[in-house]
């Protein structure tokens, strides 16, 4: 399930898990838990990555509008 | 219907008239002038530098050929400077282009525009407006990169190529401004106003391609400046090429050195991210995957270990193994014993015939008896009674007949 956090939240949360399971000190029964905890981050992550709005669009005084697509190439 | 009344000219026979025309006047063959040097160009392959002259109402374009500059060029020359310039005044054929052939060049003193900006810099540097304390951060995951610039410009469409090949999801939303002439200050702030009124974009793009100094001196103006410091998204600036720096850049939370770059900070790679994120995951799944074969290992070799497997067998065998040690050590040793037993037996034998009596009768020597005891020197023989010479095999009895004696 994804939840909410910002990108820069999620990915330090998971670096310090990967850093605190690779040295070994966790028991077996804590492992499990972060490693359980670092897949829903994961997923959490991916959703944020493929997130996008994709649309380009000129921003005027009254609203905006899409960019021409001469401009845009 | 107007006629022409002689021969017209061709455009090479004008070119050549007027140039020949501008040789003969004495003031332009040799000439000192005096101006700001602006859209400077060096041409590396043929090593001349052209620029043109400048000051408030008026230009005039210049060439210094490669064999010029060695002797009269000391300095490296660049737009905003003021310099005077030794110089004849001529016509370039070829573009019926009228330009000055500079001989040597010295500084003549900054030029106003160079003036202007070090005071800005100075005054808003005081002001702390460039306080590193200031710099907002640069979000790493923008779902939305607004940028203010023209939507004309080569800025925009390197931007939206580079922000797009990056992250094909990436949202851009362009506040239209122009970026040089006239009132073009104005427009930027108004921009970067738009898009934090509109608040959608996590990141601003401030910026325009390359251009001459006056091209790019909007994003030198105070207010720009100012623009960029009270936004509250965050702003990269990104104004020309690497090596034009303006007062936007140092107002801006970050300087890209071209719109291109600008994008190429403010767009992560999706590929490169989600590489990481999954290479996070494996990283985890191994570390996991490692701990727990190190338990295992250490489990099985608990299990496997000879106490709990075999524990009757795991008390004895150690001590057979002793055993069947020292036995093996022993065995070779016997015989050596033995051996050196004998030779000391065969040894002790031999010198014990040596010290029979008989054995040495057997070798030629007798012993000598008178009465009961055995004479072994000349004081122990009475020469008037019998002896008896004792061999091996028998005894002769004999008379003495003469004593001699050695004297020793």
């Amino acid at each position: 399930m994804a939840e909410k956090i910002t990108f820069e939240q999620g990915m330090q949360e998971l670096e310090t898990l990967v850093r605190t399971l690779e040295s070994g000190q966790l028991p077996l029964e804590d492992s499990f838990k972060a490693y359980e905890r670092a897949v829903v981050l994961k997923d959490s992550l991916n959703a944020l990555l493929d997130d996008s709005d994709k649309r380009i669009r000129v921003l005027t005084e009254t609203g905006d509008e899409p960019l021409d697509p001469i401009e845009e190439e | 219907m107007w006629q022409p009344t002689r021969e017209p000219l061709s455009v090479t026979e004008l070119n050549d008239y007027t140039r020949r025309l501008l040789a003969g006047d004495p003031l332009l063959r040799s000439l000192e002038v005096t101006g700001e040097i602006t859209g400077y160009k060096f041409h590396v392959p043929s090593k001349h530098h052209y620029f043109s002259l400048k000051d408030e109402k008026s230009r005039v374009a210049c060439v210094m050929y490669r064999q010029n500059a060695l002797t009269g060029l000391d300095f490296k020359p660049a737009d905003g400077m003021r310099v005077t310039v030794q110089c004849s005044a001529s016509l370039y054929d070829r573009d019926g282009k009228f330009q000055l052939y500079v001989s040597s060049m010295k500084e003549a003193g900054q030029g106003d525009i160079f003036i202007r900006f070090e005071k800005l810099k100075r005054q808003l540097l005081a002001e702390g407006l460039f306080d590193p304390a200031r710099k907002r951060e640069i979000p790493t995951m923008p779902r939305i990169i607004g940028v203010a610039t023209s939507r004309t410009g080569k800025a925009i469409r390197d931007i939206v190529h580079v922000a797009r090949r990056r992250n094909p999801g990436i949202g851009i939303l362009l506040a239209h401004c122009a970026v040089q002439g006239e009132g073009a200050a104005e427009e930027i702030v108004r921009a970067i106003q738009r898009l934090n009124a509109n608040g959608e974009a996590d990141v601003i793009l401030v910026g325009r391609g390359g251009g001459s100094i006056e091209e790019m001196w909007p994003f030198n103006e105070e207010i720009v400046a100012r623009a960029i410091a009270a936004s509250r998204i965050p702003v990269i600036s990104c104004v020309g090429h690497e090596t034009d720096v303006t007062i936007a850049d140092f107002a801006a939370d970050l300087r890209a050195p071209t719109p291109s770059a600008a994008a190429e900070l403010a767009v992560p790679e999706l590929a490169g991210l989600k590489q990481e994120l999954n290479g996070m995951l494996t990283r985890m799944a191994s570390a996991l995957m490692s701990g727990q074969r190190v338990r295992r290992l250490q489990l099985e070799k608990l299990v496997a270990s000879p106490v709990l497997a075999r524990p009757a067998q795991a008390m004895i065998e150690p001590r057979r193994e002793q055993l069947k040690r020292l036995e093996e050590r022993m065995l070779p040793a016997m015989p050596a014993i033995v051996q050196r037993q004998r030779h000391r037996l065969d040894e002790l034998s031999a010198s014990l015939r040596a010290l029979n009596p008989a054995s040495v009768l057997d070798r030629g020597y007798a012993i000598v008896r008178q009465g009961d005891g055995i004479a072994a020197r000349i004081g122990d023989v009475d020469a008037a009674k019998p002896i008896r010479v004792c061999f091996n095999d028998g005894e002769i009895t004999a008379d003495v007949t003469e004593i001699k004696q050695r004297n020793e």
